[in-house]
């Protein structure tokens, strides 16, 4: 019988050695889960936890009758990750880079570049897990490199803010930069109702990294923003920018601005400036073209702003249409003082009140000023919204110069009715026609109309809003009849006058300041007018900066100004279909 | 006996628990596909508003109908008012003509 027994010495060797590597993998044990547990339970933990963040969508903007003008898409930024790039692909890197627009050297190079180093120490060499082969690839290619199936080519998805009708109402809507912040124009402007609320979610990874769904345990869905719909009509946005296309090409002009509004409601339908830019590629545009002119440039408004003393003064009933007015006189006796009252074209003699907003005098603007004095002149026009923010809500708007009487000199209270002393802008001048536009009630310019959520349901509307009572409805009836005159065969802006419509409106020519002068050649030409007289639909400021004439021409606002204003207001009337009246149309063939 | 019952009864409340865990999975799975199919055709579905916007601008549409359809200005432009619709029905002109989309109506 074979002997089982062992010796002794042998049996407590290897029973010794069992303990020891038993008590060895015990003490581990306890090393990894006891000592050790709250180190390497987070490890684990952090390996597997997964935590998503979900960015929201931001809202559209679209036009008052539901035209898209700016949305959000999906874009993929399209990458490698050379570690996980295989050779037997490299005979499809011809068709990656065919998709992606790219030089296939380029695409080679990032494939290869498996290490690169840190900022922090440039001798060290460090893994490259990715390598950013193009930014902003549509859906559609990405599935089509997709099917390509490299190893390591992969994509993440991005929003990213998309304007399909490139350049139109550019400075309007804004744009929102690469790095998802709103930079300017509605954007920025309604950045808190159209951004909305990211999300985030919490699961576990697999060892591939893809997430394991089942194991998901707090989720806070994402909110897209809200919509914004705007006052501005894409129909008469886009006639606007193309008369401003003709009127760059024919004159070549250093600004145009043109805004259209509803004087009723104080609803801006249309607003462009040239040059402008395409919000898709903002990066690419000079930055002058950025400028909002119709709100930051200031210029001396000129004649457009003699409808400031006389709406005053008929206002005040200081004086009536029918009164005559001396202009043939050149000096002013004011106390002790002689005040130089400034010049005409023409000598006009002694001509109405309305034959002075008909022809444009300056000597009778500036008599007029004289009569109202400069206190009330002041606050008249303050009235009409000049040296203040119209408050559209656009960021970059100036207030503009109107300095207060006490800085006056002598010269200013004959000066300021003719529209010098005094820089306003294109969107001043614009409200302060609407004024007489509208009986004589200022309404607060605006460009939203409401703020909607994804099932179209109004989230904040923006009702019209009156500011104040300017003058009073028979004083604005009164300059309403003067300023029909002055688009009429009489006045100085024959070429506004439309067929079969009564045009209101006032011509303004100013010469510009260079060098510390007054510049012949220099001018800004600009027309404030609206239509029908008697029920306006549309109120239109077109002004245009340094027009270049042929030689011998001045840039008059009636010849450059007012011929954009009648095409732009004849495409309204077509768009509208305002029928026109029977003898106006008379009128005019006559 | 009792032995053999427990052991089916763990063994079987263990075996559907992994096949609970696994139907889960499975069903997580299916909703994430969802999920990606959902945000796949709302993507489409934003690009094709882009692509509609851009294709409906009034100048992109003048320039595809250049030369051939435009705006009519006022002046040719016929401003027909419901009292004269209504004489114009009255008079039974308008008898027994098709005023189906498509056809044109008859001018006096």
């Amino acid at each position: 019988m074979k002997n089982v027994f062992v010796s002794s010495f042998r049996f407590y060797l290897t029973f010794i050695a069992i303990l020891i590597t038993f008590c060895t993998l015990g003490g581990r044990l306890l090393h990894l889960q006891v000592w050790q547990s709250d180190k390497y339970s987070e490890l684990a933990a952090n390996a597997r936890k997964n935590f998503i963040q979900e960015r929201a969508r931001r809202g559209d903007i679209v036009d008052r009758k539901g035209s898209l003008l700016a949305t959000t898409r999906s874009v993929v930024n399209v990458g490698v990750d050379p570690h996980a790039y295989t050779q037997k692909d490299m005979g499809k890197l011809k068709d990656l880079s065919d998709l992606l627009d790219l030089d296939l050297k380029f695409v080679l190079e990032s494939v290869t570049r498996k290490f690169g180093t840190t900022s922090k120490d440039g001798e060290k060499l460090v893994p490259v897990r990715w390598v950013k082969l193009k930014e902003g690839v549509d859906d559609n290619t990405y599935r089509q490199i997709k099917k390509l199936k490299i190893e390591g080519v992969y994509g993440n998805y991005n929003h990213s803010r998309f304007y399909p009708n490139n350049n139109l109402a550019a400075h309007v809507l804004g744009y929102v930069n690469k790095e998802g912040n709103p930079c300017m124009g509605i954007e920025l402007m309604a950045n808190y109702y159209l951004k909305g609320q990211d999300g985030w979610r919490e699961s576990e990874k697999d060892g591939r990294r893809k997430e394991m769904p089942q194991f998901r345990s707090v989720e806070f869905s994402s909110n897209d923003g809200l919509n914004v719909e705007l006052s501005i009509d894409r129909v008469i946005q886009d006639a606007v920018e193309q008369e401003i296309s003709h009127l760059v090409d024919e004159y070549a002009p250093l600004g145009v601005s043109v805004i259209v509004s509803n004087p009723v409601t104080g609803e801006i339908l249309a607003m462009a400036n040239g040059p402008t830019f395409d919000p898709n590629l903002y990066n690419e545009a000079p930055l002058g073209n950025l400028r909002n002119r119709t709100l930051t440039d200031l210029y001396e408004p000129g004649s457009t702003f003699k409808i400031i003393p006389v709406g005053g003064a008929l206002n005040e009933g200081i004086i009536r249409p029918e009164d005559i007015v001396d202009c043939s006189i050149s000096d002013y006796q004011a106390g002790k003082k002689t005040l130089r009252l400034p010049s005409d074209h023409h000598p006009l003699g002694k001509i109405t009140l309305h034959q002075v907003v008909q022809k444009s005098s300056n000597r009778g603007a500036a008599q007029i000023g004289l009569k109202l004095g400069a206190e009330r002149l002041y606050n008249y026009s303050q009235a009409f919204g000049f040296g203040q923010k119209t408050n559209v809500g656009l960021v970059g708007e100036r207030s503009g110069v109107l300095h207060n009487p006490n800085k006056w000199d002598g010269l200013t209270i004959t000066r300021l009715p003719m529209g010098h002393a005094v820089s306003v802008t294109p969107m001043q001048v614009h409200c302060s026609m609407s004024v007489i536009a509208n009986d004589g009630i200022m309404m607060k310019p605006t460009l939203l109309r409401r703020v909607y959520d994804q099932t179209g349901k109004t989230v904040v509307p923006f009702n019209p809003r009156p500011i104040r009572r300017v003058i009073d409805e028979d004083a604005a009836s009164q300059l309403n009849e003067m300023l029909v005159s002055v688009v009429g065969h009489e006045g100085t802006a024959k070429t506004a006058m439309i067929a079969g419509f009564e045009v209101a409106g006032k011509t303004g020519t100013t010469q510009k300041i260079i060098d510390g002068k007054y510049s012949s050649n220099h001018h800004v030409a600009s027309f404030s007018g609206y239509f029908p007289a008697k029920n306006p639909v549309a109120v239109i400021t077109v002004v245009v900066d340094e027009p270049k004439m042929k030689k011998g021409r001045l840039g008059y606002g009636g010849s450059v100004a007012g011929p954009t204003f009648r095409k732009i207001a004849g495409r309204i009337i077509s768009y509208y279909g305002i029928k026109p009246n029977p003898k106006e149309l008379s009128y005019v063939t006559k | 006996m009792f032995l053999i019952l427990a052991v089916s009864l763990f063994g079987g409340g263990a075996i559907s628990i992994v096949w609970l865990r696994m139907e889960i999975s499975a069903t997580a799975k299916n909703c994430v596909n969802l999920e990606d199919q959902r945000e796949m055709v709302a993507r489409e579905l934003r690009e094709l508003r882009g692509k509609k916007s851009r294709m409906l601008r009034p100048s992109m549409i003048a320039q595809l109908v250049s030369g051939r359809l435009s705006v009519p200005s006022a002046s040719r432009t016929v401003h027909v008012s419901s009292r004269e619709m209504g004489e114009y029905f009255h008079a039974g002109i308008a008898q027994n003509k098709d005023f189906s989309r498509g056809s044109y109506l008859p001018l006096h």
